[in-house]
């Protein structure tokens, strides 16, 4: 089961993550898979600084599975929750029900999410955002264990 | 159960990962490449100057993806999302194939010149007439070229001394002060090695400009103390161990307090300022009345602090005071070209030099190709006045120009005609409303991919190749210890004729034939087998690898190219053209202090977001869904006192330069506000490489704003008044005032 983990540590903000993954999914305008937070505390200028990168949590019990009436949201095998084009109704209760905000609607009102980049995965190869990060501050953990190891480390791990 | 990534991704590929299922239902992303037609080659990035390696897979002639190239031991295998849009680049909706031609005489703002479609033979016909015409009435003179060094060679060859480029406006003050001190340009700091660094506006980081941003974060992993001097909370900042705000401009104070601390409690290493600086005497001497309690005065910074950070810095080895173009030290104010003397003064006495995590001369290694025939000697003197400026002349004799007196000394020039922009949007030129009255009356010639700004002022278009997909080349960047070359790879088959590099040959038979000269052999060849003799390899075998490091031990190189023969800590240069050469502090530079402000009025700044660089990535549809327009950064504490609130529109107008020249709503824009506590109460962003007027841009954001409309244009003589030896721009010496519209 894959989990994205992140470090705010020594995530930049350059927003890398984003265009690859626009980039790898062909994406059309105005619709991304992932997005990047800025979070500003305190005051200036004691100021902390974080960014955090987020798309998709492929979470364990995913609450847009759920709720989906024509049930074209799945979740496969590996634990990657995907959507079924030919089902999809565009309905858009997915987005209500997705505390993230992650789900968008392409230019034919089908719902779009991340895949975790279930193509490069069969290739062999890591998720687009996850090679694209320039500082190593986006990864993903296989397994729950490998999740809880880096979460001592001071990543978080986006699950839900 | 626990798995490897290794397994894990072996899992997926070995089950097929319900590819059936997918194959059906997947419909953003395609369906699955198929291996057929698909091809993979090394080419660099063309996007900035880092030149990152890039792997380009091209599937039936067609670009579909990109991604680093691992061997690149700059990028290590990583883009920055500027690099990630090369599809884009490459397949703009608004990209021009073909040359125009004008048919509408009035030039103006937002004036539809009437394109019309001519032949590729025909409008190199045309240009070749004008500048014939003028050469012979005016002399090479009446030649200009503004932008890309590419095309200087050109110019060169005529005899024309009017070829300008961007310098005085992106590297000037690092590098000229480089070159004098340690007899290199570009010098390279080992930020992943070093032990301590201390920025000074330095936030290449936030620019995500790639191997500084990943050498930095490493740096940040091996556990170096960062300390951040900005009046802005950047990146770098956040990132940091220590930050402290400092009054805009003011960092040369807390330098040369730092170099006080450091020389008075002898702290600065003996062996390597009696073996390698000169000049050294005149540093202690001239430094002596730079104490930290009068920097605190100055920049707000406390004495305490400055004396700490400074013995730290001298203390831990190896440490880095970096500093690269725009940002830290570059041409942002005028008073720069000190504070990057002296960084590098600190540098030099802690012995930071040429040792690992310090600072390096660039290793290169590429042969330089020079023309069969020397130029000719060059018809006059600049029209801008370079030559007036000695010190800067010798170094910037290849590309010269001082950007931000171009507008007014070009009004003045009567006897130019023919004005040539080569890959240079108007925009990116301080004071370019001026700009666009001084070109009315000439014929102006443009190279470009966009249809951007410039094309409205333009007789002729030539469209060109993107840099780094559609044409061979080679290029060598320092951001490491080693040499390295990489290759430009024509992955795709451009969709224009020419590129700028054939037009310019033709042009040079063409009008060669018509003087009677042979302008060919004046102009270097490229030859690129012979460019990479040292390396030992061709460019054929440079295609298996892309990128070719120059293999060797490494070895420290403590020979500087100067008069000397050492660092010249006060350049000999500067002695001999009768400047200071100490960088003393002067007030006139930054005559603006915290207590001067008015209520409504903010130190001015900029700086560059991380998906932007100039106006190249305008026009690029992903970049602008991400990061359309650039707001009017304000601290959220000073915008309640205004009554602002996010995202109001805003009329921010210049009230006072760094020249003491006031204003009254001549120079102005409108945007919307951002409160951010990310910035000083006294001080007001607004990043660049936004905004737009061409129509002939479908995509880029007309909302951004163009920043260029806030500088004002500048002129040669109050440069001159000031006697500095480096005119740079100092495009962010302003108070502005923001108003709620």
């Amino acid at each position: 089961m894959p989990f994205f983990i992140f470090n705010p540590e020594i995530c930049i903000g350059c927003r890398s993550c984003i265009i690859a993954c626009k980039q790898h999914n062909k994406l059309p305008r105005q619709v991304a898979y992932r997005s990047c937070v800025e979070v500003e505390r305190g005051e200036y200028p004691n100021l902390q600084l974080t960014f955090f990168s987020i798309a998709c949590m492929h979470c364990t019990n995913p609450p847009c599975m759920r709720v989906c009436p024509a049930r074209a949201i799945y979740k496969t095998s590996e634990g990657i929750v995907l959507v079924n084009q030919d089902v999809c109704i565009g309905c858009g209760y997915c987005a209500f029900a997705c505390p993230f905000g992650v789900p968008t609607f392409n230019p034919e009102g089908k719902m779009v999410k991340c895949t975790f980049c279930i193509d490069r995965l069969e290739e062999g190869l890591d998720p687009a955002c996850v090679s694209a990060c320039l500082t190593g501050a986006l990864d993903y953990a296989t397994s729950a264990l490998e999740a809880s190891l880096k979460k001592k480390e001071g990543w978080i791990v986006l699950k839900f | 159960m626990h798995i490897s990534r290794r397994e894990f991704l072996k899992l997926c590929a070995a089950t097929g990962l319900s590819t059936t299922i997918l194959g059906r239902f997947r419909l953003l992303v395609k369906a699955r490449e198929e291996k057929v037609g698909v091809k993979y080659y090394y080419t660099s990035c063309g996007v900035c100057g880092a030149h990152c390696g890039v792997i380009a897979k091209v599937k039936n002639g067609i670009l579909i993806e990109v991604c680093g190239n691992p061997n690149d031991q700059h990028s290590r295998g990583k883009l920055c999302g500027k690099g990630l849009t090369a599809v884009q680049q490459v397949y703009n909706p608004d990209r021009i194939t073909q040359p125009l031609i004008r048919t509408n005489p009035e030039k103006g703002i937002c004036i539809d010149p009437k394109f019309r479609r001519i032949d590729w033979d025909e409008a190199i016909d045309l240009v070749v007439e004008k500048m014939y015409d003028a050469i012979k009435r005016f002399g090479p003179k009446s030649i200009v070229t503004i932008g890309h060094h590419k095309f200087n060679d050109l110019l060169k060859a005529i005899g024309s001394p009017n070829y300008f480029c961007h310098h005085a406006t992106c590297n000037a003050s690092p590098f000229v002060v480089q070159k004098y001190m340690f007899g290199s340009a570009g010098l390279v700091y080992d930020l992943e090695n070093a032990k301590y660094i201390l920025c000074f506006g330095w936030n290449q980081v936030g620019n995500a400009k790639n191997p500084l941003a990943q050498a930095f974060i490493n740096g940040v992993k091996n556990g170096a103390k960062v300390v951040v001097f900005d009046p802005v909370f950047t990146i770098a900042a956040s990132k940091a161990d220590e930050y402290y705000p400092i009054n805009p401009g003011t960092d040369l104070a807390v330098v040369l307090a730092m170099i006080n601390t450091i020389v008075n409690e002898n702290l600065y290493d003996k062996d390597f300022v009696d073996k390698y600086c000169y000049g050294f005497d005149k540093v202690t001497k001239e430094v002596s009345k730079y104490t930290p309690e009068w920097a605190e005065r100055i920049s707000g910074v406390p004495a305490n602090v400055i004396r700490r950070i400074a013995r730290e810095f001298a203390t831990t080895k190896p440490a880095c005071a970096p500093m690269w173009k725009r940002g830290g030290a570059g041409p942002l104010r005028l008073i720069n070209y000190k504070l990057a003397q002296a960084l590098l003064i600190l540098q030099a006495i802690t012995g930071n030099v040429e040792v690992k995590g310090g600072l390096f001369k660039p290793r290169k290694n590429l042969v330089k190709i020079k023309p069969k025939e020397a130029p000719p000697k060059p018809d006059g003197e600049p029209l801008d006045g370079s030559n007036m400026f000695p010190v800067w002349d010798l170094y910037n004799g290849a590309c010269r120009g001082l950007y931000q007196a171009l507008p007014t000394a070009l009004s003045r020039a009567d006897y130019v005609k023919v004005v040539f922009f080569t890959h240079q949007n108007i925009l990116s030129i301080p004071g370019y409303r001026k700009m666009i009255e001084a070109l009315k009356d000439k014929f102006v010639v443009v190279f470009t991919t966009l249809p951007d700004e410039t094309c409205y002022l333009a007789d002729v278009v030539f469209p060109d190749i993107v840099g780094g997909y559609e044409g061979n080349g080679l290029t060598e960047r320092a951001f490491s210890r080693f040499a390295q070359v990489s290759i430009i790879q024509k992955v795709v088959d451009p969709p224009v004729k020419y590129s700028l590099g054939k037009v310019k040959i033709e042009i040079a038979k063409r009008l060669g034939n018509k003087l009677g000269v042979n302008l060919i052999n004046r102009l270097p060849i490229r030859k690129p087998d012979y460019m990479l003799k040292k390396y030992g390899i061709t460019f054929e075998e440079l295609k298996k690898y892309g990128v070719y490091p120059y293999h060797g031990e490494f070895k420290p190189n403590l020979k500087f190219k100067t008069p000397t023969g050492k660092i010249e800590l006060t350049p000999t240069i500067y002695e001999k053209h009768g400047y200071d050469p100490f960088p003393h502090w002067e007030d006139m530079f930054t005559s603006f202090y915290v207590s001067q402000l008015k209520d409504d009025e903010f130190f001015f700044t900029t700086m560059r977001i991380p998906l932007r660089r100039n106006y190249k990535m305008n026009n690029i549809p992903w970049i602008v869904d991400e990061d359309p327009i650039n707001p009017v950064w304000i601290n959220p504490r000073r915008a309640h006192k205004l009554g602002i609130k996010d995202g109001d529109e805003v009329i921010v107008e210049v009230v006072r330069d760094v020249f003491g020249k006031k204003y009254s709503g001549e120079l102005k824009v409108t945007g919307f506000a951002k409160l951010t506590k990310r910035v000083s109460p006294n001080v007001t962003v607004i990043p660049y490489g936004y905004g737009k007027w061409s129509k002939f841009l479908t995509i880029a954001d007309k909302r951004g704003i163009i920043l260029n409309e806030l500088v004002p244009p500048r002129s040669t003589d109050e440069y001159l008044k000031l006697r500095i030896p480096i005119p740079i721009s100092g495009d962010a010496d302003l108070v502005v005032r923001v108003v709620k519209k």
